[in-house]
């Protein structure tokens, strides 16, 4: 087969061949050196010049829908209303179950925390609370923060309805009632700057991380496409704050790995992942474009059945773009496109399971978003004005 | 108005409007070219509605487009005057930067290049990007590489430019 023309290698980005043509192709470049150098090169261009043109994002929702057609305002169409409720419920119902199972891990923590608090200094960083977490924890998934706040609410809300009597790590009554709530409250405030603080520092890294160098991409054994090394080449990484980058040329797995123990923290924390797509296969289940978050270097990139994704239209496959902060801790935007995407104006913040925060909001008439992670609400929201 | 009109403003308003403001730079004047064409579309419901709107849509800018974009950039300036209470200012200067970088790397495109990136944008497949834009399906593909080459690469040189100003 002679060497490819443009047409062919940016309809086979585009997902506008046949699948005949497309294996054809893929053959081709798995074979030809330029031709796959060629390939990369154009894909690097797709990601980037999509990320531009995203960037001239409309200023608010369009008003005038109605002006040119009707004389008076329409009754706007009935929209099934986003299942927040629903959504609390069963957020609620997990972790209850959580903390049923969890229970004596969680009763043991706060009885050690008086003693511990007090030798500590008094602005301990939330991360010495998570590494003191994690060495603590067992084969079974554990929140990665202090204990999860109260079941059913957000966490801000949360922290306000109960009063002050169950905040995370609040002292045990073994001193005056009085005294007690003083000092809980000032244990909140201080893990509040603290946590913030410490989100600030982990955007920062993550945002550090400096770009991979660029590769060739191969296909593996069965034809699929994998960036890099084949799939089932060893993974090894000394450093999990050194992320992978998006390259002028597209995703890059090769250049590093993640060590041992961090791929066993994922699997207990997360699960096995076991969906990893490249970047173009999310790009043509997402119909052509994909959301990144600026200035921020991905992991890797997850193709999810709708129905697992809390938020999600289960009809619709979630592409989830994985972040990692130093942490070891993972951010995570979840984005569907179609035709099935009901959307609305709303923007909704949820309360993972896990105790991590998911902002979700729609962008146009079917496109759906979410950020997810351990970090407080507003530093998800910054990071959502930086979705491109 | 009929349903089916008024489903396809529900359909395809906030994707044209969108298309629009990215082609013009100008919200105001997206959102009128966009209601003058759906008026067009009452007065002669089309069948194939996606490519015959967009297409449409484009010929009103084209037609319009001098003296629209001097006005655009008075109502640009005008906006950036008023207070807002948007965040901190430099993430807003530096949003503003880049919103005016891109737009004018978009600009040193042709026009067709340009129209046939910010239709794939609208998640148009390529039939219908030939059908809005009058082109042969087999050069779409072409079209858009050179287009998104053109666009990265001018956007790039501005951005080294501006870094080596300041």
């Amino acid at each position: 087969m002679p060497h490819l023309d443009e047409e062919q290698i940016t309809a086979l980005l585009d997902n506008e061949l046949s699948p005949a043509d497309a294996r054809q192709v893929r053959e081709h470049l798995a074979g030809c050196a330029e031709c796959a150098a060629r390939f990369e090169e154009a894909r690097g261009f797709l990601v980037e010049a999509d990320r531009l043109v995203r960037v001239l994002e409309f200023p608010e929702a369009p008003t005038k829908i109605q002006s040119v057609a009707d004389p008076e305002p329409a009754p706007r169409p009935a929209r099934r209303p986003f299942p927040t409720r629903q959504l609390a419920w069963a957020a609620s119902l997990l972790l209850a179950i959580g903390f049923g199972y969890y229970g004596n891990e969680l009763r043991v923590r706060r009885i050690a925390a008086p003693e511990s608090q007090a030798a500590k200094p008094a602005a301990a960083p939330a991360a010495d609370r998570e590494a003191d977490a994690l060495t603590e924890t067992k084969a079974a998934p554990a929140p990665l923060t202090a204990p999860a706040p109260a079941p059913g609410a957000k966490l801000e809300s949360a922290l306000q309805k109960d009063g002050g009597k169950t905040r995370p790590e609040s002292p045990q009554p073994s001193v005056g009632g009085g005294l007690a709530n003083e000092q809980s409250k000032d244990k909140a405030l201080r893990r509040d700057e603290s946590r913030r603080a410490t989100d600030a520092a982990a955007i920062g890294q993550m945002a550090a991380a400096p770009p991979a160098a660029a590769k060739q991409a191969a296909p593996d054994t069965a034809g699929r496409w994998i960036d890099g090394v084949p799939a089932a080449a060893p993974r090894e990484r000394a450093d999990s704050a050194s992320a992978l980058g998006v390259t002028p040329n597209g995703f890059e797995d090769s250049r590093t790995s993640p060590t041992a123990s961090r791929e066993a923290f994922r699997s207990s924390h997360y699960g096995p992942v076991t969906s990893k797509v490249t970047l173009e296969e999310a790009v043509q289940t997402l119909g052509g474009s994909i959301r990144l978050i600026d200035g921020l270097t991905p992991d890797h990139v997850e193709w999810l059945n709708g129905r697992t994704v809390a938020g999600a239209q289960p009809e619709l496959a979630v592409i989830r773009v994985v972040y990692l902060d130093a942490p070891m801790r993972e951010l995570w935007l979840d984005q569907q496109r179609g035709k099935g995407v009901i959307a609305t104006t709303d923007t909704v913040l949820l309360t993972r399971p896990d105790g991590g925060l998911s902002l979700q909001w729609h962008t146009g008439p079917d496109g759906w978003l979410s950020l997810s992670g351990h970090l407080t609400a507003d530093s998800l929201r910054i990071l959502a004005r930086q979705v491109r | 108005m009929t349903e089916r009109m008024t489903q396809l403003y529900h359909e395809f308003y906030p994707s044209l409007v969108r298309m629009l403001y990215r082609r013009t730079g100008d919200r105001d004047r997206a959102e009128d070219l966009a209601q003058e064409t759906f008026a067009r579309a009452l007065q002669a419901p089309p069948d194939n509605p996606r490519p015959w709107l967009f297409a449409v849509a484009l010929n009103l800018v084209r037609d319009d487009g001098r003296r629209a974009v001097r006005q655009g950039r008075r109502l640009e300036l005008y906006r950036e005057e008023r207070p807002s209470s948007a965040p901190a200012p430099d993430q807003t200067m530096d949003e503003a930067d880049q919103t005016t970088a891109v737009r004018a790397a978009l600009d040193t495109l042709a026009t067709r290049d340009r129209e046939a990136l910010l239709l794939k944008a609208e998640g148009f497949d390529y039939d219908e990007i030939a059908a809005t834009l009058g082109l042969a399906k087999g050069a779409i593909g072409t079209t858009l590489s050179r287009a998104r080459r053109r666009l990265v690469e001018a956007y790039r040189a501005q951005e080294k430019d501006r870094h080596a100003a300041s």
